[in-house]
């Protein structure tokens, strides 16, 4: 019994040791802010290469180490400088001139040049990416001494400034990265913008620091950046709450109310461009059928869907745009549940029920799941059987692609605060095949085609009100619901936006002890 | 001599078997249905730039010919690329070893602090209350899920009373014995009640013999009899369960590595899947087989250590 107790008082000095074997959680001095932001992020990042990346995780991170010519407001409604201090069109519309600012710096401490913006411009422009739409407008790059770029298009473009405020553009310097090795851009990213990277442990966490050269002066407010990977949500909220990190992004919809109810936190719903749909494969019976969609759309419980997945935090789509994007119809009424409706419009379709059709979704998403099986139950009213088909995110990526589903929930956010690219992208073949639902139509491509040269925006705002209600019309896609971002930060951090197409704006934040 | 030889001969027979795993890993991810060029280019990429991306790691070529490559790069000591993050295997490796290595060993060494002195409060008492208080108790952990049993801890000992970190690896030995404490003790859980019922099972076994009676009969102290003659036969059994967890241990971690977001080789390897980052994969599998061979090696190699009548070969 004797042996037992000295064991067992062994074991239990060793775990005291142990849990006192470091200082306190916090980093706390005298200061009155931290010197670190800390923020945790249920993605990883695994290249930042911004011409040749389109995973928001990369993105909102590379966001912070780079600069374009002009950036989109915080509001995201509009512009403002960046690197070019202002710019100037010529009276046609197809020549832009850029106004650097003389002051400055990629964090190497190279000043910015105009040869720097054209190198990556002209390298985003040839790059066959997912982004060569932005600069499909373009004829020639130029530099003007060392602070102006000149930049001539085909003809007038609506969208230029929005085209040009992308993240693909974003200036590198050509000096380190010309003849760079392969993975360097993506590994060793160097910009001008207010932070810079030190170090990246992949798989666990991205450490920034400030830039000493940034341009505005007090900018960053804090001197260290540290997004730390976090995948599992329930370890990913702990961690805020017991201070590990400042912030986090993405907890889930069900943890708001709780997140809400914490007085040491602030859980916020960002406006953002964030529109979950199905996209129909039109290539084949029933689904070629017109009226057999709008069917689907009627028999579509958006009010249920909204609330089985966010919990009452989403909005019910009424069209393809997002809220938040210039010339979004407000007064279009979508398609409104409407069983009735929707038993007519079967029987005017012609499609026999009860029939069977497949829905391909990523398992195990926290989204997508509910979504199905709410769809599910919702179109059993209807006759149709909805069969499930979960695969792996990169199975389902694999078969969608080769077009090999009948329905495919997925999702989309704007990259630009303008209708066109999504336009362009989800009712025009050319760049997916109009999200891979083969849809193709004449008068929807000439609208398209309209709406990225008119520069009246009166004009410009009916063709897109006229292409919201030929793609409600056509039905080619079942818009579901537009939702918000979710985030949630410690009352202690101050000065956190999110844009609405997405990325994070630290430069402002600070978090005090 | 003889263990040497024994040693030499069976990592002799590990070639073989390193081939035949090569061969079988490198058929069965490319069965797995998915592209890892969409993967990473993501849902836009054109069809341009996933040929492109095709041609440049070789995926256009025929099965057997990536074989021949890849074996041929492997025994020139070249891991590959990891596709998904754009960087040599070799460079993704050493602080992922490190991790799960820090992890598995530190969880092996909590089982067996915990597990030691609650087999011997159980064989000392018998079908007693303590006994069979300690049999209750760590039926506990065998049937809880390792993420649900993190998830507890996280809550209590790193939320409510923030005694430990909740996330990451920290930095220096003494953070990374603070941030893995928890972790390591929810991969341990259920091995430590494995090893304390056998071990107590072996026990009770062991002081029933009669060179322990002899020695109790020659007036030795009852601490002497329990280590150096009960204990010490007791662990023949206890260092085979050792050995098969090690081999298992990797796999094991994952849940845990995921729930406390630690950078392990479970939580690559999973991710390494998903992406179908073949390259990472094949190596990793490679590894953990032929670690599985070195650690069954090395459990056999201690048995005559513990017990002088054990002969190997």
């Amino acid at each position: 019994m004797r042996t037992v107790r000295v064991v067992l008082a062994m074991a239990i000095v060793v775990g005291l040791i142990l849990s006192g074997l470091a200082p306190g959680g916090s980093n706390a001095t005298a200061q009155q802010f931290k010197k670190v932001i800390r923020f945790g992020v249920n993605r990883e990042q695994t290249d930042l290469d911004p011409v040749t990346q389109d995973a928001n995780p990369d993105i909102w991170a590379f966001m912070q180490i780079y600069q374009q010519l002009v950036r989109v407001n915080v509001k995201g409604d509009g512009f403002e400088p960046d690197l070019a201090e202002r710019w100037t069109t010529s009276a046609d519309g197809k020549t832009w001139t850029f106004f650097l600012r003389k002051n400055t710096k990629f964090s190497n401490g190279d000043p910015v040049k105009a040869s720097d913006a054209v190198w990556s411009l002209k390298r985003a422009h040839d790059f066959k990416g997912p982004w060569e739409w932005a600069l499909e407008a373009v004829q020639d790059i130029k530099a003007q001494g060392d602070d102006q770029v000149v930049i001539t298009l085909k003809e007038p473009w609506a969208p230029f400034l929005a085209d040009i405020s992308l993240f693909s553009n974003s200036i590198l310097p050509e000096k380190v990265f010309k003849d760079a090795k392969p993975g360097d851009i993506s590994n060793k990213p160097l910009g001008s913008g207010p932070f810079m990277l030190v170090e990246w442990k992949k798989g666990e966490e991205l450490v920034m620091k400030a830039n000493p050269y940034y341009y505005e002066q007090g900018f960053p407010k804090t001197a260290e950046l540290h997004l730390r990977y976090i995948p599992d949500d329930n370890a990913r909220i702990i961690a805020l709450q017991s201070g590990d990190v400042d912030g986090i992004d993405y907890p889930p919809f069900s943890r708001i109310a709780e997140l809400q109810r914490d007085s040491r936190l602030e859980a916020q719903l960002n406006p953002s461009t964030e529109v979950r749909h199905l996209s129909l494969n039109i290539r084949e019976a029933p689904l070629n059928n017109v009226k057999f969609r709008q069917a689907l759309a009627y028999a579509t419980d958006r009010a249920a869907i909204a609330k089985a997945v966010c919990f009452g935090h989403c909005t019910p789509a009424t069209t393809f745009l997002p809220i938040t994007t210039p010339y979004f119809n407000k007064d279009s009424k979508g398609y409104p549940y409407d069983l009735q409706k929707a038993f007519a419009l079967i029987k005017e379709s012609g499609v026999k029920t009860p029939l069977t059709i497949k829905v391909l979704y990523r398992s195990g998403d926290a989204v997508q799941q509910p979504i199905a099986v709410t769809l599910k139950e919702a179109w059993l009213k209807i006759g149709i059987n909805l069969e499930l088909e979960p695969f792996d995110r990169t199975a389902a990526t694999t078969r969608y692609r080769a077009n090999e589903f009948q329905l495919y929930i997925t999702g989309w956010t704007n990259d630009i605060p303008d209708p066109s690219q999504l336009a362009a992208y989800e009712l025009g073949f050319t760049q997916s095949q109009s999200y891979h639902s083969g849809y193709q139509s004449k008068e929807m491509d000439e609208l398209i085609a309209r709406g990225l040269r008119e520069i009246n925006v009166q004009k410009r705002r009916q063709i897109y009100y006229q292409i919201q209600d030929l793609a409600l019309r056509d039905s080619p896609l079942i818009w579901l619901y537009y939702s918000p971002y979710t985030i949630a930060i410690s009352k202690k951090m101050k000065g956190f936006v999110q844009m609405a197409t997405g990325p994070w704006i630290f430069r402002n934040v600070t978090v005090s002890e | 001599m003889h263990l040497l030889n024994y040693a030499v001969r069976r990592i002799g027979q590990t070639l073989p078997v390193a081939v035949l795993v090569t061969v079988l890993i490198f058929l069965l991810i490319k069965l797995i249905p998915g592209d890892p060029a969409t993967a990473i280019l993501g849902d836009r990429a054109s069809d341009a730039a996933v040929r492109a991306l095709h041609q440049q790691w070789g995926l256009d070529r025929p099965l057997w010919q990536q074989y021949v490559v890849y074996m041929g790069n492997l025994v020139t000591g070249n891991l590959g690329q990891s596709l998904r993050y754009r960087t040599p295997v070799v460079d993704l490796l050493p602080r992922r070893i490190g991790v799960t290595f820090f992890l598995v060993v530190y969880s092996m060494l909590l089982s067996v602090l915990i597990a030691v002195p609650l087999a011997i409060v159980g064989a000392a008492n018998r079908d007693r209350w303590p006994d069979q208080m300690v049999r209750g108790v760590i039926t506990l952990p065998l049937a809880s899920p390792a993420f649900w049993i993190g998830i507890l801890l996280l809550i209590v000992f790193a939320l409510r009373l923030g005694w430990f970190p909740a996330a990451g690896y920290g930095e220096g030995a003494t953070g990374h014995l603070r941030h893995l404490f928890l972790p390591a003790l929810t991969l341990s859980a259920a091995f430590t009640a494995v090893l304390t019922r056998n071990l107590r099972s072996s026990l009770i076994d062991v002081q029933t013999t009669t060179y322990v009676d002899f020695a109790r009969s020659k007036g030795l102290a009852r601490q002497a009899v329990l280590f150096h003659h009960v204990l010490r036969a007791a662990m023949l059994p206890v260092v085979t369960l050792i050995g098969v967890r090690l081999s298992f241990a990797i796999g094991g971690a994952v849940v845990t590595e995921t729930v406390f977001a630690l950078p392990g080789l479970g939580s690559l390897m999973v991710e390494s899947i998903m992406a179908r980052d073949y390259m990472v994969v094949q190596t990793l599998t490679l590894a953990f087989a032929l670690g599985a061979i070195l650690i069954n090696l090395v459990t056999d190699l201690v048995y005559p250590l513990l017990d002088p009548r054990v002969r190997v070969g």
